[in-house]
């Protein structure tokens, strides 16, 4: 059982990690501090939903129109966004007021009713003990491939180098001739492209209603504090690590319970440790300065 | 190629430039120096456009350039190597480089450059994928220096490329600049080491309180006795 | 007009005007409006002493505001304990959960604390629900309508809405007090500039922690008063975040960090959500926090001092212009 439950967690991870490297992106590039980022993962979630209902394409076809969606979705709220950089209060209340705006018209739209996919499949893959469903298999798949893709982009691109530059240093990434406003918009369009899919994808797992924007807007907090701001491998490995400690709880303590364990988890890291667990030996001063001045 | 027409600049509410106005002929070396807090930083910020001219007017290769983005100013040519060095300490030093040529219009002469660069720093070779925020005070500027090579500048600035470095480094960092200017590019050279300064440039400004006092040829200035006694202690 | 310049008997105006106003309506229904205003006014004042005035955005306070409500009822229901008393046992225990929270999450940075908060309001949700032997699970405490001075149960809307009043008065009593003494005044050095206030030897963290503290108390008291109101309390209406962000937004819209902007928000957005809700429920859900959010929105961008705050720009300017024309 402990096997079948640290493998469906790892799954699980690779569709959070998504929502964590897209966060840890606008945070990181774009200096936003989005409050309504679990909001854009339930917009890829109903965007997802609405595809299947007007066309009968399933998510794992359907992730590939839902991310030009949600880049579009990024870029609106970006501009809306955008005046209050540099302003932390204002930042998370025009957030948050976009968060309740998401969440509203979702609920006037699609009403408050859960709402599931239909499993594709009726067999899972047997191996030894443990089961593995085909729908996380195949969205762990689809993760994993633009997780690869994405690392790519950013180690291997001028616009991925420019995005860590611009990240580390916005004035001095301007005297290489960079444009920081262009960088930033696309940094915070791919991130909100990224909650998106991750949300397409979770669609095969998880049922979307109006305000599960709240628990993935958490979650993804708790993973990139986790992994270190604005480490992606960090926040990689934290992604897993809360994937797995969500089945563990869901199955050992209680369903109810698997927010609560990563919650406390949250708090704790952030007061023992804030540069994050995997800071490891390049430790940056500027990290640890970001979460306590 | 570069002239500045009385300007006022600052930051919020207080002024630190006060009617600055100085000329930069094509192929020159010209220094700029003045003590702490003269307001040096403030000037080729301006230049580079990270800082905002109230009033007066930049002209770059006969185009106005004052409102202009930082960006669109490394497109023309007008590269600055900011003080205190600042890399990409989270990026390798490869990457710091590459960074250097990210504009379309020098992508092409990449490999060239990035030999260049590698040609001039053995050292940069040595550690290219190294993280640039692990590299010694000396390294770190060599870096910087090869880093805004790579954007093929018309006009270098260079803010206090000596600062923090050990003598032997710094003699050698000042060799450096003359070969650059050997390779056609007009270098403006901030520094609170005047001596070294002055003996190298073509001309010469000091800049004290946010206004140019005096100007002239780097030799002219290095005699002037006012000068000495102010900067060099004589 | 000297007098009137008077701040205190500005605002003891202010309460009458509102006191006359309840005796004069002398309806439940429209009693119930102005209790559900003067509470969420007491709230959103209560939130603005930590997220206006300290610059710490809480959006877990309905932590405070829950604990409250379910310490003086489960006291009351389980032990018989007046709820006269509880009411105080409530703002004691917010301010002790405040204590814990403010050691572990105060220095934070902003928005790692404003994270923290909303675990900490999740985490207490999940735990009434779970603990169901204590908290009655999801289905909620009942208090039996029993009207007494004892039960603190009455059959008069009027007397708790002079609950909600007397609440009201105290909030902006401590407020004005925290302006003129020294941790107003620091809290004021660290909204300005946090670095300079701290290397000037003000206590940062001790300034913030007193803003938490008291924000917490009267929002336990608050959340006690609002359930003898209600006679009902669950989970999911005293532990929501979203009872936050509500909060919140008034005190933005109303004008953050003034004394008066909270107020101006509440009395502004409580009647229109009443309204919307009555108007539009069924067949928008939703619809009235959808505006909420557009109005928090706009506020932020267009007029990011609020309604007061503009206003008080506003006649400032207007005041220096004719100033200006008369010595002209």
């Amino acid at each position: 059982m402990l096997l079948q439950l640290i493998i469906s967690g790892i799954l699980l991870g690779g569709v959070y990690a998504l929502t964590s490297m897209g966060l840890s992106l606008v945070f990181g590039v774009s200096k936003i501090v989005n409050f309504a980022h679990g909001d854009f993962v339930v917009i890829g979630m109903y965007s997802a939903l609405s595809i299947f209902y007007v066309t009968g394409l399933v998510p794992y076809i359907s992730w590939i129109i839902v991310i030009p969606i949600s880049f579009g979705v990024g870029y609106l709220a970006y501009q809306l966004m955008k005046r209050t950089i540099g302003e932390d209060v204002n930042q998370i209340f025009i957030t948050i007021g976009l968060s309740m705006i998401i969440q509203n018209l979702i609920l006037m739209l699609y009403k408050s009713d859960y709402r599931a996919m239909k499993s594709l499949f009726d067999s899972s893959i047997k191996l030894g003990n443990v089961y593995i469903s085909y729908e996380s298999l195949l969205a762990f798949g689809i993760a994993v491939l633009v997780t690869i893709g994405f690392l790519w982009f950013l180690n291997k691109t001028d616009t991925g180098r420019a995005m860590r530059a611009v990240s580390q240093d916005k004035s001095a990434a301007s005297l290489m001739g960079v444009k920081v406003e262009k960088i930033s918009v696309l940094a915070f369009g791919l991130g909100i492209s990224m909650a998106g899919l991750a949300g397409c994808l979770l669609l095969t797992m998880y049922a979307a209603y109006p305000t599960a924007g709240g628990v993935y807007n958490l979650l993804a907090w708790v993973i990139v504090v986790l992994g270190g701001l604005g480490q992606v491998g960090g926040a990689l490995a934290a992604a897993f690590i809360i994937g797995i400690c969500e089945t563990l709880t869901g199955f050992y303590i209680g369903p109810d319970f698997r927010q609560v364990v990563y919650y406390l988890f949250f708090i704790a890291i952030l007061i023992i440790k804030p540069q994050g667990l995997f800071s490891g030996i390049k430790l940056h001063k500027k990290v640890k300065d970001e979460v306590t001045e | 190629m570069l002239k500045i027409n009385n300007i006022a600049s600052g930051y919020g509410e207080s002024q630190v430039l006060f009617d600055v106005s100085l000329s930069i002929p094509e192929g020159q070396i010209v220094s700029l120096v003045g003590s702490n807090a003269a307001g040096k930083t403030t000037l080729i910020n301006t230049i580079s456009g990270l800082n905002r001219v109230w009033s007066g007017s930049i002209e770059f290769l006969g185009e106005d350039i004052t409102k202009t983005s930082p960006a669109d100013r490394v497109e023309l040519g007008l590269v600055q190597t900011p003080e205190g060095r600042r890399l990409f300490p989270d990026l390798s030093v490869k990457d710091n480089l590459l960074m250097g040529s990210y504009l379309k219009s020098v992508r092409g002469k990449r490999e060239k450059n990035l030999k260049n660069a590698y040609d001039l720093f053995p050292r940069l070779y040595e550690r290219r994928d190294q993280m640039a925020g692990s590299l010694s005070g000396g390294e770190q500027q060599m870096c910087a220096i090869a880093r805004s090579l790579m954007t093929c500048p018309k006009l270098l600035i260079l803010d206090e490329p000596s600062l923090g470095l050990a003598p032997i480094l710094i003699m050698q960092v000042f060799e450096i600049i003359k070969d650059i200017q050997k390779e056609n590019v007009t270098i403006l050279l901030v520094e609170q080491n005047v001596q070294q300064a002055l003996k190298l440039a073509d001309k010469g400004y000091v800049l004290e309180s946010g206004k140019v006092t005096m100007e002239g040829t780097g030799e002219f200035l290095l005699h002037d006795d006012g000068l000495r006694k102010a900067y060099l202690g004589m | 007009m000297k007098l009137l310049n008077n701040k205190i008997i500005r605002w003891a105006a202010f309460f009458l005007v509102l006191i006359i106003a309840g005796l004069v309506v002398d309806n439940n229904y429209y009693l119930d409006i102005l209790i559900t205003v003067v509470f969420y006014a007491c709230m959103a004042s209560a939130w603005n002493i930590v997220g206006g005035y300290a610059g710490q955005v809480s959006v877990g306070h309905v932590a405070f505001l829950g604990l409250g409500a379910y310490t003086s009822t489960i006291l009351f229901l389980k032990l018989n304990i007046t709820p006269l008393i509880g009411i105080f046992a409530g703002g004691i225990m917010a301010m002790v959960l405040a204590l814990l929270i403010g050691f572990l999450t105060i220095r934070l940075r902003g928005p790692f604390f404003t994270l923290s908060t909303i675990a900490i309001a999740e985490i207490l949700l999940v735990l009434a629900v779970r603990f169901h032997g204590l908290t009655g699970g999801s289905e909620g405490l009942n208090i039996p309508y029993r009207p007494s001075v004892y039960n603190f149960v009455f059959k008069s809307y009027f007397t708790y809405y002079m609950m909600f009043i007397l609440l009201m008065i105290a909030i902006v009593a401590v407020i004005s007090y925290i302006n003129k003494s020294r941790t107003g005044f620091y809290l004021r050095a660290v909204r300005e500039d946090e670095t300079a206030a701290s290397s000037l030897g003000v206590d940062v963290l001790r300034s913030k922690l007193t803003a938490l503290l008291v924000s917490a108390f009267f929002t336990g008291v608050g959340g006690a008063l609002y359930a003898q109101y209600l006679l009902f309390i669950d989970p999911h209406t005293v532990f929501t975040v979203s009872f936050s962000t509500k909060v919140a937004a008034l005190s933005i819209v109303g004008g953050i960090g003034t004394v008066i902007g909270p107020i101006v928000g509440s009395f502004i957005l409580t009647p229109l959500e009443i309204f919307l809700r009555s108007q539009l429920g069924g067949t928008y859900q939703g619809l009235y926090l959808l505006i909420y959010g557009v109005i928090m929105v706009s506020v932020i961008l267009i007029i990011p001092k609020g309604i007061y705050g503009a206003l008080s720009d506003a006649i400032k300017r207007r005041r220096k212009q004719v100033k200006n024309e008369l010595s002209a």
